[in-house]
């Protein structure tokens, strides 16, 4: 499969690549690892006038302990950097998890997280080749007016199926977007537009910096757990992300956040209504939690397994993560 | 389409050539530097039949730019025997019939070597956990297995 044609340029720096994004705009794209945008541009699903190879900007790699106590992880670290930091690993074990499942070692070497966090929405009907696709209509994200996954739909309803967005929200990350002239911070899940056709609310020349993390604290305990069919190489077909800050005795859970991915358009903070502040932990607690993901779960049949058991799973796994946070 | 001069240092060698940016790593190795060893079978990142190690780390070469590996240290399967000796990777796979078609082979040995070059003595999950990225379609995985064990004892005790 060959790639279309386009301009190429590989700045050193984030000065120049914010320039080049300024120039360029609309019709540049950011190449991180390239295990996202490269399949895409090979299936023809985006002719982008212009490629902005990250690759040789040093200054957006690597995680970073700033004074404050936070977190700094550049865009262009890669997952494998992830796994192999023991920052992440001894005071983020729910990220290194959560990147543990991200496809496959060989991928995790590529891939990046600022491409991780701005990967597309998918859909099994519109993740294919040109000539795969030329026996359906036009759908929405390609353009057209149907949708081919959900019958009578009325706009895209590709899934979101990133695996680290789910965590990195949980965590209370916020992301920094810079575009020539200025950058800004906001909460990672405000990224997120929860619309399958533009999944990502940022502007055409804005270029992810990194993300910044909260101060690990030593009574927050976090999970991830994901359904693939394979244990490796697969998308999730859901995903669910848990972090609890439990009172020093464990009994009680002070706050926290339960996020799901791979069962909408985006990732989905579950709306607890409050049963994560302050509430005593108990089997019953933890059922009503699940129940709560499995109503904010909407998956729709444009992946491998129908809808009706991913959003059961999206229970199953809820429960399972938050008894395997608490065990920890 | 422009053409950007680049050098690849692909198993030791040196070589300068004028690439159009949308070209692959994997469409440089076969159709420019004529070696075969390097497959295409997905061509989207989901087998790993293109693996090749850069700077000693195995990726995907049919989603790398040859334009973004510049001046990078490129390890294709034409790499690893030394004449007519096969590497000790090669060897185990020889001998413990790893090989079936062969169209996964340079990419699981390439895989095998660079988990060996980092850990001695992996356990049984850490070489499944190794090459989950790369699909066999024919050995169903175990002889793959033993082959990568056979390979860390042989690197373990050389034998010449
Ligand atoms: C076989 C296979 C299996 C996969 N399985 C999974 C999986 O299980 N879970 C999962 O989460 N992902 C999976 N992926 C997707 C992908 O590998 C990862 O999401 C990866 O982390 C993407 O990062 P990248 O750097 O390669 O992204 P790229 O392809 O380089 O970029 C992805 C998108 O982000 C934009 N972008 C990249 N960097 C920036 C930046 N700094 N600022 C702004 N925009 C940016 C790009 O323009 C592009 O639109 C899989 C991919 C393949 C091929
Ligand atoms: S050809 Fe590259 S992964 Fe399949
Ligand atoms: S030997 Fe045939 S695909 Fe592995």
């Amino acid at each position: 499969m060959k790639l279309p044609e386009f301009e190429y340029f590989n700045p050193r720096d984030v000065p120049s690549t914010l320039e080049l994004l300024a120039l360029h705009g609309e019709q540049a794209v950011l190449l991180g690892g390239g295990t996202d945008l490269l399949v895409r541009m090979k299936q023809g699903l985006l002719k982008p006038g212009v490629v902005i190879s990250l690759r040789g900007v040093e200054d957006l790699r690597g995680i970073r302990k700033q004074k404050d106590g936070t977190l700094m992880i550049g865009a262009l670290t890669r997952i494998t950097d992830l796994l192999e930091s023991s920052v992440i690993r001894r005071k983020y074990p729910g990220l290194a998890q959560a990147a543990g499942a991200v496809s496959a070692p060989p991928l995790q070497n590529m891939g990046t997280v600022g491409g991780n966090l701005t990967q597309e929405t998918r859909c099994l009907y519109y993740n294919q080749s040109a000539m795969w696709r030329r026996s359906k209509p036009t759908c929405f994200k390609a353009g057209g007016a149907t949708c081919n996954a959900v019958k009578g739909g009325s706009h895209c309803f590709a899934t979101y199926q990133g695996d680290l967005a789910p965590m990195l929200i949980a965590l209370s990350a916020r992301v920094v977007l810079s575009k020539k002239g200025g950058s800004r911070a906001i909460p990672l899940e405000d990224l997120y537009t929860g619309k399958g056709k533009i999944p990502v609310r940022k502007d055409p020349d804005e270029l992810l910096e990194g993300i910044i993390l909260p101060p690990p604290d030593k009574n927050t305990v976090c999970r991830y757990e994901k359904l693939r069919l394979r244990q490796a190489l697969d998308y999730p077909l859901v995903g669910v992300a848990v972090c609890l800050t439990l009172s020093e005795d464990k009994t009680r859970c002070v706050s926290g956040r339960l996020v799901l991915t791979a069962v909408g358009s985006g990732p989905v903070l579950v709306d607890d209504d409050g049963l994560m502040q302050d509430a005593e932990v108990s089997d019953d607690w933890i059922q009503s939690l699940a129940e709560a993901a499995y109503k904010a779960a909407k998956p729709v049949p444009n992946v491998l397994t129908p809808p009706a058991y991913r959003k059961r799973m999206a229970r199953v796994l809820t429960r399972r993560a938050l008894n395997r946070a608490l065990k920890d | 389409m422009n053409r950007i001069p680049i050098t690849l240092l692909v198993n030791g060698e040196p070589y300068s050539l004028a690439v159009p940016p949308n070209k692959t790593l994997l469409e440089v190795l076969r159709d420019d530097l004529e070696l075969m060893g390097t497959r295409e079978g997905c061509g989207v990142g989901a087998c790993g039949a293109c693996t090749v190690l850069i700077d000693g780390v195995p990726a995907r070469s049919c989603l790398t730019l040859a334009v973004d590996v510049q001046g990078l240290s490129i390890t294709t399967i034409e790499g690893l025997a030394e004449g007519d000796e096969l590497h000790p990777v090669q060897e185990a796979f020889v001998e413990r019939h790893a090989i079936q078609c062969g169209y996964c082979s340079s990419g699981m040995i390439l895989t095998a070597k660079a988990l060996l070059d980092k850990k001695k003595r992996p356990t049984k999950d850490e070489i499944k956990r190794a090459i989950s990225g790369n699909i066999c379609r024919c050995t169903g995985y175990a002889k793959i297995e033993d082959a990568i064990a056979t390979a860390a004892k042989k690197l373990a005790t050389p034998s010449k």
